[in-house]
């Protein structure tokens, strides 16, 4: 089975979707997809927008989350359990509030001074997620059950490639998130790819200005 | 405010769920158009917006809408709310080609909403064309995919999640502030229609379930509230029609 994920040279939309792959340890093609060639692969995507998933099974997929869902659920890292279920999407669901509010930031031209009011909301969000963290009943340190789903892979995604690169101490008041972090960075198959060249240096959508990348990739 | 019957013993007697929101569409439409169409008894409490700063911080996440389900306890997250309601109700797919397709709905619906919200609660003037320009694109792509599988978000066996996730959007988010747009978007005023069809959906849009509509450009700036309004936190209890 073989997997070809295209996307922009940047982490961004698709690192979630390096997780999960990297994650499982399935042989997976990676395109990258360079900006000065978007304006004539755009309209072959299904929704103009990368990245996209080539599937063995399914045909090309759109859809970041829709994707990661696909992955997830193809290499057991979403439950069956629909309690279970429901702690991984309630989890997503936080998480993606976190990424979206930064997300809003860094594009605007006044980022700076924004940054610096922002980081009282996602204080507020780490703590809500603490919270979440600490109501797995097996006290595993996931979000739900005793392994690794795809809220922890997003998780992980998100705290190191949006939150800290923004505010490098603001973990330091979570414990149950910092804990969280390190089990996902500490999986061996994880932790090889974090080392290696497959990880693309680049972290947030916002740098793609410096890129001069179109505006359809963030 | 609340309409429900108040005492919690009495939501595992009745076996219903409890929604808990403002009384206006906003994020919880999604949910009320998954237990309509499922045909699902719900309760519903309204929170009135005066209510919602002693609220907020003893719910999950300092948001709404949250549910109540006697089987399952609390639930927040508007999608997480109405994913387990369709996947209870048989309103979600069992097999992944069509999970897979219904979550694509839900993600181009949602990149749909967050565009006009975003707007709607910004300088809505300003941008109201630019943004009709990406709707345009947007819709042209939904048409795009609905064709691929006859109109319909997936399989053959009638409306599902996917379909309501996009009717809710058409219908609360695009038609509102851009009432013609779906004349040059054929297949996703035709998946609009479909959905208004199915007879326990149009009979929830006759009724005075339905709460008022939430979106109104410019609203939030005449609002007193103490903290900044946004989307995020609250839908405002106005009406538009």
């Amino acid at each position: 089975m073989s997997f070809k994920l295209t996307y922009f040279p940047i982490r961004g939309r698709a690192e979630l979707l390096r997780l999960i792959l990297e994650a499982s340890g399935s042989n997976y093609e990676y395109e990258p997809l360079h900006p000065s060639d978007w304006g004539t692969f755009k309209p072959q995507t299904p929704f103009g927008q990368l990245p996209i998933l080539s599937t063995p099974d399914i045909g090309t997929i759109p859809q970041s989350m829709a994707i990661a869902r696909y992955l997830a659920k193809k290499f057991n890292f979403y439950p069956t359990d629909l309690k279970e279920q429901v702690r991984v999407e309630v989890a997503l669901e936080a998480i993606r509030d976190i990424a979206d509010g930064i997300l809003q930031i860094v594009a605007d031209d006044d980022f700076q001074k924004l940054k610096v009011s922002h980081a009282k909301k996602v204080e507020a969000q780490l703590q809500y997620l603490e919270k979440f963290l600490s109501e797995n009943s097996t006290a595993s340190g996931y979000v739900v059950g005793d392994k690794p789903t795809l809220a922890d892979l997003q998780a992980f995604n998100i705290l190191d490639n949006f939150v800290k690169p923004l505010y490098p101490e603001i973990l330091k008041g979570f414990p149950g998130v910092v804990a969280l972090k390190a089990k996902i960075a500490s999986i061996p198959n994880i932790q090889e790819y974090l080392k290696s060249e497959r990880r693309p240096a680049v972290t947030l959508p916002g740098f793609a200005k410096a890129l001069n990348t179109p505006e359809e990739c963030q | 405010s609340t309409q429900s019957t108040g005492h919690p013993i009495h939501s595992i007697l009745t076996m219903s769920v409890k929604l808990t929101y403002f009384a206006v569409r906003g994020r919880a439409e999604i949910i009320r158009l998954v237990l309509e169409a499922a045909g699902a008894k719900y309760e519903t409490e309204n929170v009135d917006f005066k209510d919602w700063a002693t609220l907020k911080p003893k719910t999950q996440f300092g948001q709404l809408p949250i549910l109540h389900d006697p089987d399952f306890g609390t639930i927040s997250q508007s999608f997480a709310i109405a994913r387990y309601l369709a996947i209870k109700h048989k309103l979600y797919p069992t097999n992944l080609k069509d999970q897979t397709r219904v979550e694509v709905a839900i993600e181009a619906a949602r990149d749909i909403s967050e565009g006009i919200v975003k707007i709607a609660f910004g300088d809505f003037e300003g941008q109201k064309e630019n943004q009709g320009k990406t709707l345009d694109a947007q819709l042209h792509n939904l048409d795009k995919f609905l064709k691929e599988n006859d109109g319909l978000c997936c399989g053959s066996g009638g409306i599902n999640f996917g379909d309501l996730a996009i009717f809710n959007v058409l219908d609360n988010f695009v038609k509102p502030l851009y009432p013609d747009i779906l004349k040059s978007h054929s297949v996703s005023q035709g998946l609009r229609d479909k959905v208004a069809a199915h007879s326990n959906v149009a009979a929830y849009l006759k009724s005075d379930r339905r709460p008022a509509l939430t979106l109104v450009p410019g609203f939030a700036k005449t609002l007193n509230t103490p903290e900044p309004v946004s989307y995020t936190h609250l839908t405002l209890p106005t009406i538009y029609s």
